[in-house]
């Protein structure tokens, strides 16, 4: 009957699926503007990083807080200003305050771990710029050396116990990095606990009497970090007391740890005064008791240095009350070995043999090495937020390298110049467990009076190697500061490899399985959300503990907004579009029916009948106009698409078919209830009063 | 005297299938003060007639002419606005006017004023039967003798002398059936109109001053 | 027959009474008016919105630059010469003359430079342009003396900023400068550094040394902003249309003349590509979705009238002429256009839309076709035969 009706009139028929068709045009146009709009403004985002930085860190923040009661430290971790009672909550308790913080995406927990470069030279603070020595860059890896010395005096230290002051001549460097100058011949270098804490020295089992560990006339092989840099202030002293420097080359100096000296308050004449010259450094590891080994101890509470073999001396340790003893293992690699005649006969010797078989080729190992950053946002590193590193050639790691862990990394450029690599060659990386140590240091006396922290990663060791050789594709080149200052330890180095977490899951599980104090944190915030979290932070009593990067997002912020009203405008027109249209069609349909389905009751027909020849005829209607109007708007919209991203993007035919089902939905149950509601009325035709 | 005369009226006109030959060469006339009735079977041409006659169209062959004047000369639209009221058998009122604006509908075509048009279709509602309180009902809430006596007093509010009715009682009992039929004979004999009514009724046609019967087109007899 | 009266009469009034009898299909129509004002207004004020957007972001924003040795390094380890600073500032215009208004282009130049100093003893004498050329006094507190403020550093005279603890003799610094400068000078003390730096006296950076002593320094870091992003392609060229800048490049052989300039502007860029390209988008949106608005009004109209063609045909019937019927129709319709158009000019600016000439053309041309469907409605309904429609069934 109803079909009948339609095949009757095709033209109002017509004219009524065009008009859903247009209604339906509409709105799948105005759903699809504003997918993509939201896709335009996820586009937008991604190329925005928020991210919030611990800041104000000490290098207290590092430790566990059992370590450093007494030391302001409360039992719960947080600290207490000595001047005036203040509480500050500690580093643990902010950051886990702050994962909970509105706004915070994730934390970015970064790895450092040193790597194996087979084919690559390292590059050291003098490779960088020969000017400088930085041992932010050098420490541990690049300066460890292997030294031929002879002793030339003993003193007992007079203030205190135990303590002896030595003092070398070189003989020949055993052991050393290529980029490093050479020893003078002659020249003697001094260490004593004032100048080196944990100075070693030979002593009974008790911890008591200890005794010197070099006899004066001695050669000794001795291993350690070796700097081969000139003491300006030397350069000046000896000039003051009117001697011709020894270089005559003015600005040819590096700098370095002249508090030391100044410390010392040394007369420069007196032949104890430091020499200019070349300092032997750091004898042993780790470096020093405040920040060197807290982060390590046995189930004594032994300090026990993270990295095997480069264990202390037998020595007393004072921590707050208590007195500890640290022995190295007995077959811990020597500090140093006492031998006669030419050191190469040593070498061949039994007691030389671990000098020659593991002392030498573990240097040799450190030399080509490089600390690698596993990270998973490059562009969340301070360095680049700061706008202080930047991308020079190739690309950033993407999403889905960083998602997939794809062998792709980013290096600085200086060391691809250094080592002739470019973008798209292939750096090997034989992977080890990660060590690094944070600490503020040498460098800071350049470039700061604060001391700053950085992190230096431990030795390379066998007994860390993770037996994984990755080859990693170089997809960029970026540039660093040479001075990688950053009030927080959140800056790297440029000798340092960006690479993707995921590649490297054995470094991160080592990291988890060692409970190695993460660095580098970031918490990656939602773009825009800055003022929302320092809020929440601040109302925890923990304000300013961080510091806010956004790229410039917040100058965006407008333009973003007006883009998210115009999405949801753009819907809600399109709805109300849909809607009305969609009224008009019922109506007109059901007007055009109900004459008829009166007829039809009056014959007998049951409402459901009715009800269902009406849906049956009305139904096909309204899913080829909203079908026709699904299409029309896709079409529509693709040629805009087309015009306006100039790629060939197809609509969003997904997003174009669940719009369309949608409303093919709401009109058949709308139509159903009409259809149902006409089929019912009553057929009595009454005087309406 | 014959105000509306038909001369050789024909008709045709073309539909999806077929050229239907409705009139095929009508002559008549039609005087005042007299009721005529037109009767046939259906479909044979005596609605065509009257709306021709009404000047709803104009004839394919012949001609008809009002006091002389061609249809297909005049124009139409104001001619009948002024001289013809037509009554139809579903009454064809306008739903979302009241009885007395339906009444009134022809004197606000002629720009009267509302208050006296209002006033003269009250006068012809009440001449018909229509109590002032269902003045202000809508057309759904009369029953049909009442509507039918409303579509008349619109078609004698604009004063025509020509009225035409098509089956007017075709959907009325018989006793509003002859209340209308009434009244249209005491417009006819009373007021002086032309009146031309058309039906298949054959006892109320008896009743009239004149009987048409058409067939196939043409005029069969006249009674 | 009653005489005729002058005007309209009451008709057109009664039409628009029997409008209100007949709510749904009128409260459709005037909805779908309401409805095409609104996406008239609101599509045109959603383009106006998100150009003036982009417009004030271009205002807003300042893309940093940092100077770099040509292959895009060493930023905080420049050789650079001072001139190279004073070109950015635009007092190197008798140079090269199209840098003569490069100031206008660039904004807050920061540089440094340091010097050793012989005395004070172990100090460095730090040449800024502005208190942010150098990150160490990011977080330091400046106490200038009564008189001085940050100005102090961009001008020429010979004054310094000393560390809250150092000593002097009065309100003036001695100062010598390490071998093989060898000169010495008194600087006035303008103010004092705490929470920086313990061995570093800052000094202006256009400070003159010595009488005939104006010659040239090394710095070591430089950056600056471009603030007027409108014109950043602009700028950019007539930065790297000089043979002192260029665009940094990883595997360039240093020539000793010029220096590299990082433009971080990548992100920026990007996004103000994602911005425009958005705006076209609903540029291109815009008319498309006003035909379809327009399509259905006009088919809302016609339909909505269709169903009064009888009623129409019984005008005809009582002699109302087609123009008038036309014109009755369009009357009602251009009522409820109007009532609608105006709820939906209210809904407009209720939602913050904003009503402008643009959007209201777009708004116009939707109400014209939604009466236009209705004016064919009227027109087809008037034009056809009154009489077929006459014998029609209810």
């Amino acid at each position: 009957m109803f079909h009948k009706q339609n095949a009757r009139q095709p033209l109002a028929a017509a004219l009524l699926a065009l008009l859903l068709a247009l209604a339906a045009a509409f709105s799948c146009i105005g759903l699809s503007g504003w997918a993509s709009f939201r896709r335009q403004l996820a586009e937008l985002d991604s190329h925005y990083t928020t991210v919030a930085y611990p800041a104000n860190r000490s290098s207290d923040d590092l430790f566990p807080p059992h370590q450093m009661i007494g030391r302001y430290i409360l039992e719960d971790g947080s600290r207490q200003n000595p001047e005036d009672g203040a509480i500050l909550p500690s580093s643990q308790r902010i950051n886990q305050m702050a994962e909970n913080a509105p706004g915070v995406l994730r934390w970015d927990a970064n790895v450092l771990a040193p790597a194996h470069t087979p084919n690559q030279k390292g590059f050291s603070s003098g490779a960088a710029d020969p000017m400088n020595y930085i041992d932010v860059y050098d420490l541990h890896r690049y300066s460890q050396s292997v030294m031929a010395v002879r002793c030339l005096a003993v003193e007992e230290q007079p203030y205190v116990d135990g303590v002896y002051v030595y003092k070398f001549e070189w003989v020949e460097p055993v052991c050393r990095m290529d980029a490093y100058d050479l020893p003078e011949q002659g020249k003697t270098f001094r260490f004593d606990t004032t100048l080196i804490a944990g100075s070693p020295a030979s002593m009974d089992e008790e911890g008591e009497a200890p005794f010197p560990s070099f006899e004066v006339g001695k050669t000794y092989l001795m291993r350690g970090d070796f700097i081969d840099f000139y003491v300006h202030l030397w350069l000046r002293l000896v000039e003051a007391a009117g001697d011709e420097p020894e270089h005559t080359e003015p600005y040819r100096y590096r700098y370095t740890t002249d508090h030391w000296a100044k410390e010392l308050e040394m007369d420069p004449a007196s032949p104890d005064a430091p020499q200019q010259g070349l300092y032997f450094l750091y004898p042993q590891l780790p470096t020093d008791y405040g920040n060197g080994f807290p982060w390590s101890k046995d189930e004594v509470g032994h300090p026990r240095p993270f990295v095997p073999n480069f264990y202390l001396e037998s020595n007393i340790v004072t921590v707050g009350e208590f007195k500890i003893i640290v022995y190295p293992p007995e077959d811990s690699w020597p500090f140093y070995a006492e031998y006669e005649g030419d050191w190469r006969d040593f070498l061949n010797t039994e007691e030389g043999k671990v000098w020659r078989d593991e002392i030498i080729p573990n240097c040799e190992l450190n030399y080509d090495s490089v600390p690698v950053l596993f990270t998973d946002n490059v562009q969340g590193l301070s360095q680049f937020c700061k706008e202080e590193s930047a991308l020079l050639e190739g690309r950033f790691i993407t999403q889905e390298e960083y998602d997939t862990g794809a062998a792709v990394c980013m290096v600085n450029a200086d060391y691809a110049l250094y080592n002739g690599l470019q973008v798209g060659d292939t750096l090997t990386l034989d992977l080890y467990k990660p060590a690094y140590e944070t600490q503020s240091g040498i460098a800071h006396l350049y470039a700061n009076d604060e001391p700053f922290l950085y992190t230096v990663c431990m030795p390379l060791v066998e007994e860390n190697r993770l037996d994984v050789t990755r080859d990693y594709t170089i997809v960029g080149l970026y540039t660093a500061p040479v001075w990688p200052i950053d009030p927080d330890g959140h800056g790297f180095r440029g000798d340092t490899v960006l690479a993707p977490k995921a590649s490297a899951p054995e470094v991160v599980e080592a990291a988890e399985e060692d409970k190695v104090t993460p660095l580098l944190n970031t918490l990656v915030l939602k773009n825009g959300s800055i003022e929302e979290f320092e809020a929440y932070m601040a109302e925890n009593g923990a304000a300013d503990r961080f510091r806010y990067y956004d790229y410039g997002y917040s100058e965006m912020k407008d333009s973003i907004s007006a883009m998210e009203s115009s999405a949801l405008r753009l819907a809600a027109l399109g709805g109300t579009a849909f809607l009305i249209g969609a009224a008009v069609f019922l109506l007109a349909s059901f007007a055009r029916m109900s004459a008829s389905a009166r007829g039809l009751r009056l014959l007998g027909a049951s409402p459901r009948k009715v009800t269902g020849e009406m849906l049956s005829a009305l139904l096909p209607l309204t899913a080829a106009g909203v079908l026709a109007g699904g299409v029309l708007g896709g079409l529509l919209y693709g040629r805009v698409c087309e015009i306006v991203l100039s790629q060939t993007l197809t609509p969003d035919w997904l997003m174009i078919a669940a719009c369309a089902a949608l409303q093919l939905m709401v009109l058949c149950a709308v139509a159903a209830c009409w259809a149902a509601l006409t089929a019912r009325r009553g057929l009595m035709r009454r005087k309406q009063e | 005297m014959a105000i509306l005369t038909a001369d050789h009226v024909e008709y045709t006109y073309q539909t999806k299938y077929q050229t239907v030959y409705a009139l095929r060469g009508v002559d008549c006339a039609f005087e005042t003060s007299q009721v005529t009735a037109i009767v046939g079977t259906s479909g044979s041409g005596k609605t065509t007639l009257l709306s021709l006659l009404a000047g709803l169209d104009v004839p394919t062959g012949g001609s008809i002419r009002f006091r002389g004047q061609s249809t297909a000369e005049m124009d139409r639209d104001a001619w009948r606005l002024e001289n013809v009221s037509v009554i139809y058998q579903n009454f064809n009122l306008f739903a979302h006017l009241t009885a007395l604006e339906n009444a009134a509908y022809p004197l606000y075509l002629q720009k009267r004023p509302k208050k006296q048009a209002e006033e003269e279709a009250a006068a012809q509602l009440a001449a018909v039967g229509i109590q002032p309180d269902q003045f202000g009902r809508y057309p759904r809430m009369l029953s049909g003798g009442e509507q039918q006596r409303v579509a008349i007093a619109r078609a004698l509010a604009a004063g025509s002398g020509l009225i035409l009715a098509d089956e007017p009682t075709g959907n009325l009992d018989e006793e509003n059936s002859r209340n209308i039929f009434a009244i249209l004979q005491d417009l006819a004999h009373e007021r002086g109109r032309c009146v031309v009514v058309v039906t298949h009724d054959m006892a109320l046609a008896e009743q009239t001053d004149r009987v048409l019967r058409i067939q196939d087109g043409r005029i069969a007899g006249e009674e | 027959m009653g005489e005729k009266e002058r005007g309209l009469g009451y008709l057109p009034l009664l039409s628009l009474r029997v409008l209100l009898r007949r709510p749904g299909a009128s409260l459709l129509l005037a909805a779908v008016a309401a409805l095409g004002v609104y996406a008239g207004c609101g599509l045109h004020s959603l383009e106006v919105q998100q150009q003036r957007a982009i417009e004030d972001t271009m205002r807003n924003t300042v893309i940093h630059c940092t100077v770099t040795d040509v292959r895009g390094m060493n930023a905080d380890n420049l050789n650079l010469l001072s001139p190279y600073v004073e070109m950015l500032l635009g007092r190197k215009a008798e140079r090269d003359p199209s840098l003569a208004d490069m100031d206008k282009a660039v904004a807050n130049v920061n540089a440094k430079a340091d010097w050793e100093l012989a005395w004070p003893y172990e100090t460095t004498l730090c040449r800024l342009l502005s208190q942010a050329s150098d990150s160490r006094l990011d977080s330091a507190q400046i106490s200038f003396e009564p008189g001085w403020d940050e100005s102090a550093l961009m001008g020429g005279e010979m004054v310094c900023l000393i560390p809250e603890g150092m000593e002097t003799d009065g309100d003036y610094l001695d100062i010598v400068a390490a071998p093989p400068i060898d000169v010495s000078m008194s600087l006035r003390v303008v103010g004092r550094v705490s929470g920086g730096p313990e061995d570093v006296i800052y000094c202006p950076f256009f400070m003159p040394w010595e009488d005939g002593l104006g010659m040239a320094f090394s710095i070591q870091s430089c950056t600056f902003d471009i603030r007027d992003t409108a014109r950043l392609e602009e700028c950019k060229e007539k930065l790297f249309s000089t043979p002192f800048f260029v665009v940094p490049s990883v595997n360039a052989t240093p020539d000793g003349l010029a220096v590299g300039v990082l433009v971080h502007d990548e992100v920026y860029l990007k996004s103000l590509e994602e911005l425009r390209s958005n705006l076209d988008m609903l540029r291109l949106l815009q008319p498309l979705l006003l035909v379809l608005m327009g399509g259905i009004s006009f088919f809302a109209g016609y339909l909505v009238n269709r169903r009064r063609k009888r009623e129409f045909a019984a005008m005809r019937c009582l002699g109302m002429r087609r123009r008038a019927i036309f014109g009755q129709v369009l009357g009602e319709q251009l009522a409820l256009g109007l009532a609608g158009g105006l709820v939906g000019l209210c809904a407009a600016l209720a939602t913050g839309l904003g009503v402008r000439s643009g959007g209201l053309a777009f708004s116009g041309a939707v109400v014209g076709m939604f009466l236009l469907g209705a004016a064919v409605c009227a027109g087809v309904a008037a034009s056809g035969s009154v009489m077929k429609l006459m014998k029609t069934e209810e």
